[in-house]
């Protein structure tokens, strides 16, 4: 549809005037000719927005406290897990502990784990959330070209790791 | 090799039971990420990259299924990685990843190995007709033998750790394909979409959410993932699974019973079509098969073999259809192709 008043652009905003009298007037066109005659334009709703807003809503409380929580490891922050609901590493689940047992109450409708268990002993969760965070710092140097904390870095991690902290 | 040789069926639509008439498939899926390593929404392509090299040499290390071999998808043509899709090989989501991202899977293609799908690994195997136990089997082996050279991330009260909390726990994800053609003319589904639910079982489409009803194919999987020993999801769908092919054939009866016209004309109105047409679109083909398909089902098409119809569920999907052609098409030149396929493989059987 072309704009009513230039008639040459493509008309993108589009309203119902509604007189005294209840005559109804649909009004279509381009922003240019709009923003002209000082048409207030809303933006386009964006329903992840829209949902968004309202979890939030709802979980303000919860956000509340755990605002200012973000995981040591991968740097994910409480409410970046909860408007993506991806969580960034497997630290995440301790962290955000408190906020995800009603979680996943709801969504599993149980909050423990029963059934395989890995045949190796369990290895040291600590080591491996440490593994996490020292390679975010060594990817954080190698962007501001630092190479020889990079080089440290990568030192330290294969060193944890043939310890036994992902698997070698 | 799936990707590049001469098409064959694909393992899991052989019909081999006497339950083939309502059982498609069994499938059984496990989510693992590697310990000391973020999720891939947090890992740097480097990372990424680390994350792949580290399966694939485990997995080949670990042989893990015969003639082991792997595909990384980055520059991988569209068309090969649609029929990996379509052979159910690879999530529509790996197919159209950006990251470094791969498969992996034996020359049967019963047993494979997503990379840096949603998490780091994916193993899934897939067998024809009822065999979730089996398939469980398979991905339970794998899974160990991975894990003497990987160490996953796990948690003693959470399990194994996904990028997804519907994931978390087993990571076990376990599904029968079945085709319910008449539960879906007579709209009993709803009963049936109820009844999984209530065991905590859910009903989704031929390539899951958004796909529902595509030629009448549904899958049931396991809606819980956290507190469900593996063992027992498998137990429940032994015992489910049954009782829905109970309905569905139930329900097939009454329809021929009650209003035999209306099956028949169904049936080979759909023989009709495919005997005749010069252009069929995917979707389109997938539903006038799915009604020849229930037609050979009530003995309406004595003609036509169960495992045939079976395979052009497949052969006529995009991916397949252009590796059959020989060369890409466009969408306009795969309908008549497709078209010029089914008349050659339905129309011949004429009674």
């Amino acid at each position: 549809m072309k704009c009513q008043t230039c008639g040459k652009a493509e008309a993108t905003v589009h309203w119902t005037e509604i007189s005294d009298d209840h005559k109804k007037t649909e009004r279509h066109l381009c922003e240019e000719c709009a923003r002209a005659q000082e048409v207030p334009i809303q933006k386009a709703v964006s329903l992840t927005g829209v949902l968004q807003q309202l979890l939030q809503q709802k979980m303000s409380q919860e956000l509340g406290k755990n605002l200012k929580t973000a995981c040591p490891s991968c740097g994910l922050s409480y409410i970046e897990f909860r408007s993506s609901g991806r969580f960034g590493c497997p630290n995440d689940y301790d962290v955000f502990r408190e906020g995800i047992l009603p979680m996943l109450e709801r969504l599993q409708d149980s909050v423990r784990h029963c059934g395989k268990v890995p045949s190796r002993a369990g290895r040291s969760l600590q080591l491996q959330n440490e593994l996490i965070r020292l390679r975010r710092e060594q990817e954080r140097a190698i962007q501001r070209e630092d190479y020889e904390k990079a080089a440290e870095l990568r030192d330290r991690i294969q060193r944890m790791s043939q310890e036994g902290g992902d698997g070698h | 090799m799936a990707i590049d040789g001469a098409v064959r069926p694909a393992g899991w639509l052989r019909a081999l039971s006497e339950d083939s008439d309502v059982i498609i498939s069994s499938r059984a899926r496990l989510a693992r990420n590697i310990a000391g390593y973020p999720f891939l929404t947090r890992a740097s392509e480097t990372q990424q990259r680390e994350i792949e090299d580290r399966v694939r040499h485990a997995a080949q290390e670990a042989s893990i299924a015969p003639d082991f071999q792997y595909f990384t998808l980055n520059g991988m043509p569209e068309a090969k990685r649609q029929i990996l899709v379509e052979r159910r090989l690879i999530s529509q989501d790996l197919a159209q990843a950006s990251r470094p991202c791969g498969v992996g899977f034996g020359l049967s293609e019963q047993l494979s190995i997503m990379v840096n799908e949603e998490d780091h690994v994916r193993i899934q195997a897939i067998q024809a007709g009822m065999a979730v136990r089996n398939a469980w089997r398979l991905v339970d082996a794998a899974d160990t033998a991975l894990e003497q050279r990987i160490a996953f991330a796990f948690h003693p009260e959470f399990g194994y750790l996904t990028a997804c909390p519907t994931n978390v726990g087993s990571g076990a994800r376990v599904s029968v394909m079945l085709h319910l053609p008449a539960l879906s003319i007579s709209g009993e589904l709803q009963k049936v979409f109820a009844m999984a639910s209530k065991i905590d079982f859910v009903v989704r489409g031929l390539y899951g959410e958004s796909s529902e009803g595509l030629g009448d194919f549904y899958q049931v999987s396991n809606q819980r993932t956290l507190g469900r020993p593996e063992e027992e999801i498998v137990s429940k769908l032994e015992t489910v699974i049954p009782q829905i092919v109970r309905y569905e054939r139930r329900v097939r009866e009454a329809l021929l019973k009650d209003d035999r016209v209306a099956v028949e004309d169904r049936v080979f109105r759909a023989y009709g079509l495919l005997s005749n047409c010069r252009t069929a679109g995917a979707e389109e083909a997938l539903g006038l098969l799915s009604h020849v398909r229930l037609g050979v089902c009530l003995g309406l098409l004595p003609q036509f073999d169960l495992g045939a119809i079976n395979s052009l569920f497949l052969y006529t999907q995009p991916g397949h259809l252009q590796v059959i052609a020989g060369r890409s098409l466009s969408t306009a030149e795969a309908g008549v192709f497709r078209a010029d396929m089914l008349r050659r493989e339905i129309g011949r059987s004429a009674a």
